[in-house]
């Protein structure tokens, strides 16, 4: 009995220094654990965490920050990583470990310590006021190609809201190209515009089609609204390129140099064969006119 | 009686081979004959359908005997894949200052495509242009060209190109030549000297030749584009798998790419405009329709000995 349990408490004893073993400790020294993060957790600081978290971070940490991005890695809004002081979290992202590069030359530090203001918010939402319901209209000048964006509350008293961050978006096969600038805030009347840009592709008609977005706001829910306009340029195809007669085309479009040299060949080595067998027939056939005679 | 219950084997063998061809209702009409009477609970809908049985004969069905069966159907769209898509011509563009040799395209591309290790679509590459400039890694797809040298010398017109400018190869009219390989200035077709892998896993899919699946022992096999995945709208499979976000991917004629891994779109001429992209043996006239990017800004300059490619 007493070694069963003796057994039992070595392989729990193992089983838990391999789990511990699995992640390397990534020792920091206590000057930089120490390090007291000059950015104030405001608004503007963190829409600027957010981009570079989306820009940066999401593709291996996944969109949710759990790790299971298109590298497994670190879960950021696990418990063990949120206990690290400030300073910690900064010192690892500025100068990268393995498969995580170092940040140090890519951002500014007050850009990176902005990311770690943003990652504290992922974990605790309630450090912001509740997200409110918007609405979004949209409509469109006719004389200069225009999109005027109108925020407003999501009740029948429609409430204009200024100081919304409206993006504004053209769609395309893959994806939503941007338009207007990084970031449009509504007036005080909730309206914000942004200017078609010029020399866009829509499609054979010249149909492009726009959207606006109330997109990750922490003071909003999320938005949008889509209009189709004939602003673009009419798309032009070059099928014609690809029906041409050419050397990779199929077989029906070979080149005609390249039929007639092929086709001449054939024929004149026929030809060849069936003159000489004409002229053996010949031949026979005045032979049999000299036996007769 | 013998006979007879010769005939009804012969037709099951029949229907079974029918059933896996996407006739599967025929196998539910002529199989009612039987069941109907040994399953007398159903009740029948009073909607009869029309169906064609394996002796040519029009018989009428309740609809309510009449279940799916759900087999592995050839894909609809072989016979015209070799138009394209109408009104795209597909375009990737390669950030080099990216790329850290995650391999994730490669491991994805392998995967999807049936391939053995040492077989590539695409290939990841440890280059150094010369004595003093230093290292880096290129992603290399088939550069699917605009001029074709493989289209070219196919003498069965296996291989060619669509008007949405990706260019396939169909392994069912392959014979094996290999002249294409020999053609390519890129390198970028392979050759399947071998059973491929998970033949048997394969066994009995349906050809597509969007996607070059599965894999025919003695046929020459190419990157597709991900052709299947653009007639879904999707990106390419290595451009979504990318963590880097190495690819842009795009429709020439729209004037816009999206890459892979951030899902921002940007204007083609710009991203190619500002960052002087160039194309892989330009003086070829082969046309690619693969830009690449300099690599600049690297967060990661490879060291030369640890040549993995």
């Amino acid at each position: 009995m007493v070694k069963i349990t003796l057994l039992i408490s070595i392989i729990l004893l193992t089983c838990t220094q391999n789990a511990k073993s699995q992640v390397k400790p990534w020792p920091v020294s206590a000057e930089d654990a120490g390090k007291i993060n000059p950015i104030p957790v405001e608004l503007k600081n963190l829409g600027i965490g957010r981009n570079i978290f989306t820009r940066t971070c999401v593709a291996c940490h996944g969109a949710k920050a759990d790790g299971k991005g298109l590298i497994p890695s670190a879960s950021l809004i696990d418990e063990t990583f949120q206990k690290q002081s400030d300073g910690s979290i900064f010192f690892k992202i500025n100068t990268g470990r393995d498969k995580m590069p170092p940040f140090k030359g890519m951002l500014k530090e007050d850009e990176i310590w902005s990311v770690v203001n943003y990652l504290r918010i992922l974990v605790n939402r309630s450090a912001l006021p509740p997200a409110k319901d918007v609405n979004l209209e949209i409509s469109t000048g006719e004389e200069i190609k225009s999109i005027t964006a109108y925020v407003h509350s999501a009740d029948s008293a429609k409430l204009p809201f200024p100081e919304v961050d409206v993006h504004f978006y053209i769609k395309r096969d893959f994806g939503l190209m941007r338009i207007g600038e990084l970031s449009n805030y509504t007036g005080a009347d909730g309206k914000v515009k942004v200017v078609f840009p010029e020399k866009i592709i829509g499609d054979k008609e010249g149909n492009v089609t726009v959207l606006a977005k109330v997109e990750d706001n922490f003071l909003y829910n999320n938005s949008e609204m889509a209009v189709e306009r004939k602003w673009g340029e009419q798309m032009v195809t070059e099928d014609e390129k690809f029906n041409q007669r050419a050397l990779w085309g199929s077989r029906d479009k070979s080149p005609v140099w390249l039929l007639l040299l092929a086709n001449g060949i054939i024929v004149g080595i026929w030809g060849v064969i069936f003159y000489v067998i004409y002229n053996l027939f010949r031949i026979k056939k005045t032979g049999k006119i000299f036996i007769k005679e | 009686m013998e006979d007879q219950e010769n005939s009804v084997k012969s037709r099951r063998r029949f229907l079974q081979k029918f059933g896996s061809l996407g006739l599967g209702a025929i196998a539910v009409s002529s199989a009612l004959t039987e069941s109907c009477s040994s399953n007398p609970k159903a009740p029948g809908s009073g909607k009869k359908i029309t169906l064609l049985n394996s002796k040519n004969e029009l018989v009428e069905v309740d609809s309510a005997y009449i279940s799916t069966l759900n087999k592995d159907l050839s894909p609809n769209h072989n016979s015209e894949s070799r138009n394209g898509l109408p009104g795209k011509k597909f375009v990737l563009v390669v950030d080099l200052g990216k790329c850290k040799n995650a391999r994730k395209c490669m491991d994805k591309c392998q995967a999807v495509h049936q391939l053995r290790p040492d077989q590539h679509h695409l290939n990841v590459l440890l280059m150094k242009d010369s004595e003093h400039t230093a290292p880096y890694y290129m992603p290399k797809h088939c550069q699917h060209c605009d001029n074709p040298p493989c289209v070219k010398v196919c003498p069965v017109d296996a291989t060619f190109k669509r008007t949405d400018g990706i260019v396939l190869i169909d392994n069912e009219r392959c014979i094996g030549c290999r002249f294409c390989i020999a053609a390519c200035p890129y390198s970028a077709r392979s050759f399947n000297w071998y059973e491929p892998k998970d033949a048997e896993k394969y066994k009995g899919v349906a050809y597509d030749i969007e996607k070059n699946v599965p894999q025919k022992k003695g046929t020459v096999t190419k990157c597709t584009f991900s052709a299947d995945c653009l007639r879904d709208g999707k990106l390419p499979y290595c451009v979504s798998a990318c963590p880097n976000g190495v690819y842009y991917f795009g429709n020439v004629y729209e004037d816009a790419v999206t890459n892979g891994t951030l899902g921002e779109t940007v204007s083609l001429n710009n991203l190619l405009a500002q960052n002087s992209a160039y194309r892989l043996l330009e003086d070829l006239g082969t046309a690619p329709s693969i830009y690449y990017l300099p690599p600049k800004d690297r967060t990661l300059i490879p060291e030369i000995e640890d040549t993995q490619s």
